[in-house]
């Protein structure tokens, strides 16, 4: 019963949270409710005892990608972006149109799984007794699924060595056209570099 | 410092402004759930009951350790940001910059502890350690308690990583808009990490709350804890009244080049060693 209550709570919160994210004009304060989100999102995985998923989801999620994006926006200083005038005015439709189609595609996909296979045998006593939600996690990842685990960690290593080919390739641009000026650099800019 | 007047700047976005030291404030505190001050399950020992000295005693409590940490960097960079002063926002950014990547080269020594227990447990790795001082993992993690030990200086921001306040440059760096307690709280916030991650350091290669010699072991953990605390918040302020502060393109790439790749040498051969004697 507890637990009901508070699973509404967080759920409440995470929906209230995404709401916000996508309704704030000022950037800074969507991501911080994005952040909000993702660790009520942290909060229910307590709830349902998969601690390792709950802290993982805090340290990857709402710590290091987050950060990242708070990051890019105030070098960038987005504080302006509030005040302008919103341009696409017909763009709001679409958008409605699209989220309803993706919201419809979402329910009839979940509707049709059933939901006994992906609970299967991992009740909290189980887990407990094969050595807590941690050990049962890695299992699951390396043994059952190892492949799928290696093409992603594949892919991300080429979206990283592209990213770092991307940044390279601007910067041999950027030398090659710009005379050099040694006092032009703000220390906000080394900074970029040095991160 | 409660009685003192609190300014807001009249340019400064003010629910960040007021959120930030609260985001600062809380993931000090709540790693100290997951840290064990004393043995943890057996015998029924306080007037019948059980009473384990740890408060959240779950299987991925380092791992809170270092999510928490990650949580703490928003809120210097918030600090910086929502002041709306240049001392600030680079002092919030420069705070953001170490702590991201001080925060690898933590999590990969500390992967040395996890492999040596089996476990991401505190109490655990606690456990691990039973027996003489010489069980202890800063022995066979020499390498890694180092790193982890400098590294945990620069998400304190102490000396000699200090540049987010840097007085002589930035005023107070990300501190500069802040007075009365919300400034206080940032201290608080500070000195608090500061005891929360001497407890880390001691749990994770210094054998936690036991004694160093079984002879010693009818003092109580808590004391030995607290003892260990000490020590490493006094050698805390010694570095930091010896050491000087680094340049900021030093402290990269002490970050960078040395730490990491330190890290993960030591992280590989104490796989290695881990797997053939297992």
């Amino acid at each position: 019963m507890v637990e009901k209550i508070l699973f509404i709570i967080f759920a409440v919160m995470t929906v209230a949270g995404g709401v916000g994210t996508i309704t704030r004009r000022n950037v800074i304060h969507a991501l911080l409710l994005l952040v909000f989100t993702f660790l009520n999102v942290a909060a229910i995985f307590f709830l349902t005892q998969a601690y390792f998923l709950a802290v993982i989801q805090i340290l990857v999620y709402a710590g290091a990608i987050l950060v990242l994006f708070v990051f890019v926006i105030m070098f960038l200083n987005l504080r302006t972006f509030q005040e302008q005038e919103q341009t696409h005015r017909g763009q709001r439709w679409v958008a409605l149109v699209l989220s309803v189609l993706v919201l419809a595609e979402f329910i009839i996909v979940l509707a049709g799984i059933t939901f006994v296979s992906a609970k299967g045998g991992f009740t909290p006593e189980a887990i407990t007794a094969a050595g807590g939600s941690t050990r049962v996690f890695s299992n699951a990842l390396f043994n059952q699924t190892l492949l799928p685990f290696e093409v992603a960690s594949v892919i991300l290593l080429v979206a990283m060595v592209g990213a770092i080919i991307l940044v390279k390739k601007e910067k041999a641009a950027n030398v090659a056209t710009r005379e050099w000026e040694p006092d032009a650099e703000s220390p906000a800019e080394a900074a970029e570099e040095e991160v | 410092m409660l009685s003192k007047e609190d300014l807001i700047p009249s340019r400064a976005d003010k629910p960040v402004f007021r959120l930030a030291p609260y985001i600062i404030f809380i993931p000090a505190f709540v790693v100290m759930a997951v840290l064990p001050f004393g043995p943890v399950g057996g015998a029924p020992n306080l007037f019948g009951y059980r009473f384990d000295y740890v408060i959240a005693n779950f299987d991925a409590g380092l791992v809170l350790f270092l999510a928490m940490g990650a949580i703490a960097v928003y809120g210097i960079v918030l600090a910086g940001w929502s002041s709306n002063s240049n001392f600030s926002l680079l002092g919030g950014l420069r705070a953001g910059a170490q702590m991201i990547s001080y925060e690898l080269a933590m999590g990969f020594s500390v992967v040395g502890v996890m492999l040596m227990a089996g476990s991401l447990s505190l109490v655990d790795i606690v456990n691990g350690q039973a027996g003489n001082f010489w069980n202890w993992y800063f022995i066979p993690q020499v390498v890694g308690g180092l790193i982890f030990f400098v590294a945990t200086l620069a998400e304190l921001n102490r000396t000699p990583f200090d540049l987010a306040e840097a007085e002589q440059e930035l005023v107070a760096g990300y501190l500069t808009e802040y007075s009365g307690m919300r400034w206080g709280l940032f201290m608080f916030a500070e000195y608090v990490n500061m005891v929360v991650v001497s407890a880390i350091v001691s749990t994770l290669y210094f054998g936690g709350w036991r004694a160093p010699l079984t002879v010693l072991d009818f003092i109580p953990g808590p004391i030995w804890l607290f003892l260990k605390i000490c020590v490493f918040v006094f050698l805390y302020m010694w570095v930091r009244w010896t050491i000087f502060r680094y340049r900021y393109n030093q402290l990269m790439s002490v970050g960078w080049k040395i730490l990491l790749p330190l890290s993960i040498v030591n992280l590989v051969v104490t796989a290695i060693i881990v797997s053939v004697t297992s």
